[in-house]
């Protein structure tokens, strides 16, 4: 079952054209990575799927609803969970409040999803009351994860989790999408980092100047055609 | 002074929250303070218990914000300078209308209490000490909201980053900033019913509230609620102090002036 589909995606700032007429799709238990340069618009395309970047033209579809006009908090309530790349956590909350913050969740709910968060990442539960500003770059990227992963996602959609993390936590984060991908969550990863995507994707599609330039299945391709893509 | 300042922090607050969530200034906020002035005017003429006046006021004012904000403020968020333009477009057709409606003579309302206390051998009308200890309250009551509530933490993220709150973690902004305006509307109204006792009831009595909660909100530094407090406590300190010794014109200068070098520091500080 197809999870999370664009379908001729054009988008961009202003006036300025980012994304181009991109073509993805997302199956139900699998990861389908978004691979590219910085700069390339992968970001944009993330942003474009959940409504926040407004979409010239093409369709977005989630298990085959067109979403392409639901506002960004319609699409999240859709049970579709958002990881952003920048300044994505609330640096003025504390940890607590940034994984609970929009779940209509009791005091016993609230706890739940702490709990959750923990065994994810064990480091959150001693910055429980810490303001989230005030994390390290690397417990911030975990807590923007965590924060996903408590909403219960159907769809993940994930910008460059990786990035700045330390091997173990990627080899964490690594372990617990496997997990999710078992539990049939459609994940789309936008990644520069190919030993992760590799380890966790399906399939792939890679983006150049806002168009897709190359797409297929994980298995078997070889790796320095996919670094040709992400080195300079 | 102590007046002076709580009834520039009950008037400020309502402008402040709003300006701190939309980055708007909602130049008819005084013309909310009106309107919640006139709704105790009327509890008057109706006979009605004058404590009824500060239930009353709130309500009316946030069935008129909430229109308000339905019509014009939605169009407006993010947007500084239309925002300007059409508010003050607004205030003066509250002004209109109310004196359309009722006439611009000017109405007196009558003070619930009419005791006086007395501390230090200086007596006290009970009435304006009730106004500052209301002030306090209103002033924690706030800080709470803010720091301990989920309402509070949810308005601090759409504060940070609407699109992330919206997108990562559900958050219907525009409700937020809907409630946020109808809020800042309830508390213009709730103070408009406090200081009506205690000054003329007009149509375009607003005007002078909405310069005074303005500059405080810009020396508080429009970033924290006691910073507003503290703003409106130097404002309304130094002006009553300046209009007691040389005269109200004099205050206002003041007032101006302090605003302006305060504002001033900070700049030079941030730099
Ligand atoms: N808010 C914005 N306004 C205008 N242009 C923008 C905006 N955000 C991004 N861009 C431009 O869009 C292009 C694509 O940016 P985007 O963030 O989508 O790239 P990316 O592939 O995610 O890069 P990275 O790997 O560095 O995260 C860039 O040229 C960028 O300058
Ligand atoms: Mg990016």
């Amino acid at each position: 079952m197809i999870a999370l589909e664009a379908d001729g995606v054009t988008s961009g700032y202003g006036e300025t054209v980012v994304v181009r007429n991109m073509n993805i799709h997302v199956d139900a238990g699998s990861v389908t990575c978004l691979l590219g340069r910085n700069g390339v618009g992968k970001t944009t395309l993330l942003k474009t799927i959940m409504g926040v970047v407004p979409r010239r033209s093409g369709i977005t579809r989630l298990f085959g609803q067109d979403i392409s006009t639901k506002r960004p908090y319609e699409i999240a309530a859709r049970q579709v969970a958002y990881a952003p790349q920048e300044s994505a956590v609330f640096a003025d909350l504390s940890v607590k409040d940034n994984l609970t913050l929009g779940l209509k969740a009791s005091e016993a709910q609230a706890r739940n999803v702490l709990d959750e968060a923990f065994a994810a990442f064990p480091i959150l539960e001693q910055r429980l009351s810490q303001k989230a500003g005030t994390l390290s770059g690397g417990e911030k990227k975990m807590l923007v994860f965590a924060r996903a992963l408590v909403r219960h996602p159907r769809v993940m959609i994930i910008d460059e989790i990786s990035e700045g993390l330390q091997p173990s936590i990627v080899y964490l984060i690594t372990e617990l999408i496997t997990r999710l991908k078992q539990n049939g969550v459609g994940i789309f990863l936008a990644e520069q980092n190919l030993a992760f995507a590799m380890a966790v994707g399906d399939s792939y599609v890679v983006m150049h100047r806002g168009t897709m330039v190359e797409t297929g299945a994980i298995e078997g391709v070889a790796v320095a055609r996919l670094e040709k893509h992400l080195s300079i | 002074m102590l007046l002076a300042a709580a009834i520039l922090f009950l008037t400020a607050s309502g402008l402040f929250v709003v300006f701190r969530l939309m980055g708007i200034v909602n130049l008819a906020h005084g013309e909310f303070i009106m309107l919640g002035a006139y709704t105790a005017y009327f509890i008057g003429v109706f006979n009605l218990s004058p404590w009824l006046s500060y239930i009353a006021a709130p309500i009316v004012t946030a069935i008129v914000g909430l229109g308000i904000e339905r019509v014009l403020m939605r169009r407006l968020y993010g947007k500084i300078m239309e925002s300007i333009l059409a508010t003050w477009g607004l205030s003066m057709l509250l002004q209109q209308l109310v004196i359309t409606a009722f006439g611009s003579m000017p109405r007196y309302v009558s003070s619930p209490v009419n005791q006086v206390v007395s501390a230090f051998g200086i007596t006290y009308p009970l009435y304006e000490v009730l106004i500052i200890v209301f002030a306090i309250v209103l002033l924690l009551a706030l800080l709470w909201l803010d720091r301990k509530t989920q309402l509070g933490a949810v308005v601090r993220a759409v504060i940070e980053s609407p699109e992330t709150a919206a997108a990562a973690t559900g958050i219907n902004v525009n409700r937020v900033y809907q409630l946020t305006f109808v809020v800042g509307s309830m508390l213009a109204g709730i103070a408009g019913a406090v200081i009506a006792p205690l000054v003329t009831v007009t149509p375009v009595m607003g005007l002078d509230y909405v310069i005074r909660a303005f500059l405080a909100v810009l020396v508080g530094g429009a970033a924290a609620i006691p910073s507003v407090a503290l703003g409106a406590s130097v404002l309304g300190g130094s002006e009553s102090i300046a209009s007691f010794v040389w005269n109200p014109v004099l205050g206002y200068v003041v007032v101006i002036l302090i605003s302006v070098t305060l504002m001033r520091l900070r700049q030079s500080q941030m730099r």
